[in-house]
């Protein structure tokens, strides 16, 4: 039995691991609005966690980008929208930006939109600061053009309703309330919009994008992957985007194994993000990662063509 | 409890430091347009840097560059492709440019060895719809998945007044040692000294809207109208200062980097 088809759903949900996810969103929401009507919230507890969780609202949109995770189509184009607020930028935009043109590192034969060359620093710290500042006009510039030739009809209209709900709705709030909207909604948005953004660099910066095995670097720890619902584990994910996040961590063990340098399991993101850009100030030089790859056992994976080609037909379906 | 100056003073450092970050871009994209134009005068006085009208009708160079048409979907008053660029190449052909002081011969200069400017009406001549037949043909392939593949190549050619800067040996122009062997339509240093204005004007204003921003919203009473006025506006600059410095980005790419892509439409 493959590890799809272990997938186990309810009336609601695909798989119900997806509860997990709906938990996030859910908590994510009652922090931020819990600091907006409530004065004693506004405090570094719920501020910070509020950051926190708007970085796993931006993973659950990654997830539910992937796959819709409610069997009822209208509910996942519902909850974009819930989605778009915690981030304040359209979760439709991943379609294009990250199942399309990130997954395959090409945009019709130009670089992918976030890649880590966006930013060129000496002093590294400053390349994970100024990274969102590229990448998201970047990003939105590249949305733009997907969308005037994309074949997904209802794309744009969704795309809208999710702008016309987040704008709306964080509108709406600033109005009311124009200083406790911007401490205490827009920096937690903020944060996470630009956390994943961020993501890319932390997770491909210094690989071999050429390569099947080691574009990406994985982060392996086993409580941080629980919370992040396995996206620590990407390269299974880039070469595998349909499976369900919630298996990636035995696929990963199976088939990057071998493949994989060793370099590129990191066991923790807090001690990478510290040992690359705080305690080390210049970038670290390229290393040839791929030649695990070439030493190991061939392992069928379709080209990277056919792979983007399903990955836009899913985003028409979805 | 966070209090309003304090969350006051977190937002406008991130706001200082992501305003900072764009400017310091922007500052060292000035320097490599002016360490280009040290680099046009270096050449220039030690007589590299050459202008003259290219001879005879056949091509002195060409920029080639790979592109891929999409349909529009979001319309349907009439049928348009677009097109946008992958891979380009250039090439120096060799031939003949008429200078002040005589002919002088450019030798060829392959890819890796060559660097092409040309004009941007140059370029949007050579993307345009050559004709109804070529615009239904292209038509089919760009309403599928792959698209419609082509290749553009924009040619600079007998009569067009260039710029060359190389190695010198004697009336001949080759390219040099560790550098590639530049050809251009664009007068080079017009074009670094507009670049250097419009990163210099940025700059400025960047950097002036910054301080206006956080001086009217450090107005006081802190958090009163003028100060929440300030407040909307230095929202509005951090969203606003981003993709305005990438568009300064892409505006001041050497034209060797500028896109081609093009569009064609079919009613």
């Amino acid at each position: 039995m493959t590890a799809r088809t272990k997938a186990r759903g309810d009336w609601l949900l695909h798989n119900t691991a997806d509860y997990r996810q709906v938990g996030i969103v859910a908590t994510y929401w009652a922090l931020l609005f819990s600091m907006y009507f409530v004065e004693d919230c506004r405090n570094v507890v719920f501020f910070l966690a509020a950051c926190y969780f708007a970085f796993l609202n931006a993973v659950v949109i990654h997830n539910h980008l992937h796959k819709g995770m409610f069997k009822s189509k209208r509910l996942n184009r519902l909850f974009r929208g819930v989605l778009s607020f915690g981030v304040l930028y359209p979760a439709s935009a991943n379609l294009a930006s990250h199942n399309i043109v990130h997954h395959h590192f090409d945009d019709d034969g130009k670089p992918d939109w976030a890649a880590p060359d966006n930013v060129g620093f000496r002093w590294h710290l400053l390349n994970l600061l100024h990274f969102p500042n590229v990448v998201g006009p970047n990003t939105f510039n590249g949305v733009s053009r997907w969308a005037k030739t994309t074949r997904q009809r209802d794309f744009r209209r969704q795309y809208l309703l999710e702008q016309a709900f987040a704008f709306g709705l964080t509108g709406v709030l600033f109005v009311f309330d124009f200083w406790t909207t911007l401490f205490f909604i827009l920096l937690p948005q903020l944060w996470g919009a630009r956390g994943i953004l961020r993501i890319n660099l932390i997770q491909h910066d210094g690989c071999d994008i050429t390569s099947e095995w080691n574009h990406s670097r994985n982060f392996v720890g086993k409580w941080f992957n629980w919370v992040m619902c396995n996206n620590g584990y990407h390269t299974i994910h880039h070469n595998r985007a349909g499976l369900h996040w919630s298996v990636l961590a035995d696929k990963h063990d199976q088939e990057c194994g071998p493949r994989t340098d060793p370099s590129l399991n990191e066991p923790s993101m807090v001690l990478y993000l510290l040992r690359t850009f705080v305690f080390g100030v210049h970038r670290p030089d390229d290393e040839d990662v791929a030649s695990a790859e070439r030493a190991a056992d061939r392992i069928d994976l379709e080209p990277r063509a056919q792979r983007r080609e399903q990955a836009e037909a899913e985003a028409i379906a979805s | 409890m966070l209090t309003q100056q304090i969350m006051g003073l977190l937002a406008l450092g991130i706001l200082w430091v992501n305003g900072l970050l764009v400017v310091a871009v922007a500052l060292k994209q000035l320097a490599a347009v002016n360490r280009m134009r040290s680099r046009f005068a270096r050449a220039r006085g030690e007589g590299r840097l050459i202008e003259g009208v290219v001879e005879g009708d056949s091509p002195i160079a060409v920029r080639r560059v790979e592109q891929l048409g999409r349909a529009r979907t979001d319309t349907r008053s009439e049928k348009t492709i677009l097109f946008t660029d992958g891979a380009q190449s250039f090439e120096v052909l060799g031939g003949r440019i008429q200078t002040a002081d005589g002919a002088v011969e450019i030798a060829p200069a392959p890819d890796e060895s060559a660097e092409v400017w040309v004009a941007t009406p140059r370029a949007e001549e050579a993307a345009a719809c050559p004709s109804e037949d070529a615009f239904d043909e292209a038509w089919g392939d760009a309403n599928k998945y792959k698209g419609h593949r082509r290749d553009v190549s924009v040619d600079v050619r007998g009569g067009d007044r260039v710029w060359v800067v190389g190695a010198r040996e004697g009336d001949r122009v080759l390219a040099p040692d560790g550098g590639p062997l530049l050809l251009s339509m664009v007068e080079p240093f017009a074009w670094a000294r507009s670049k250097a204005w419009l990163l210099g004007g940025f700059v400025l204003a960047a950097s002036v809207g910054l301080a206006a921003v956080t001086a009217l919203a450090l107005w006081r009473p802190w958090f009163g109208t003028v100060s929440t006025i300030g407040g909307v506006l230095c929202v509005a600059y951090f969203l606003g200062i981003q993709p305005l410095g990438t568009a300064v980005r892409d505006a001041v790419r050497t034209p060797a980097r500028q896109p081609v892509n093009g569009t064609w439409q079919r009613s």
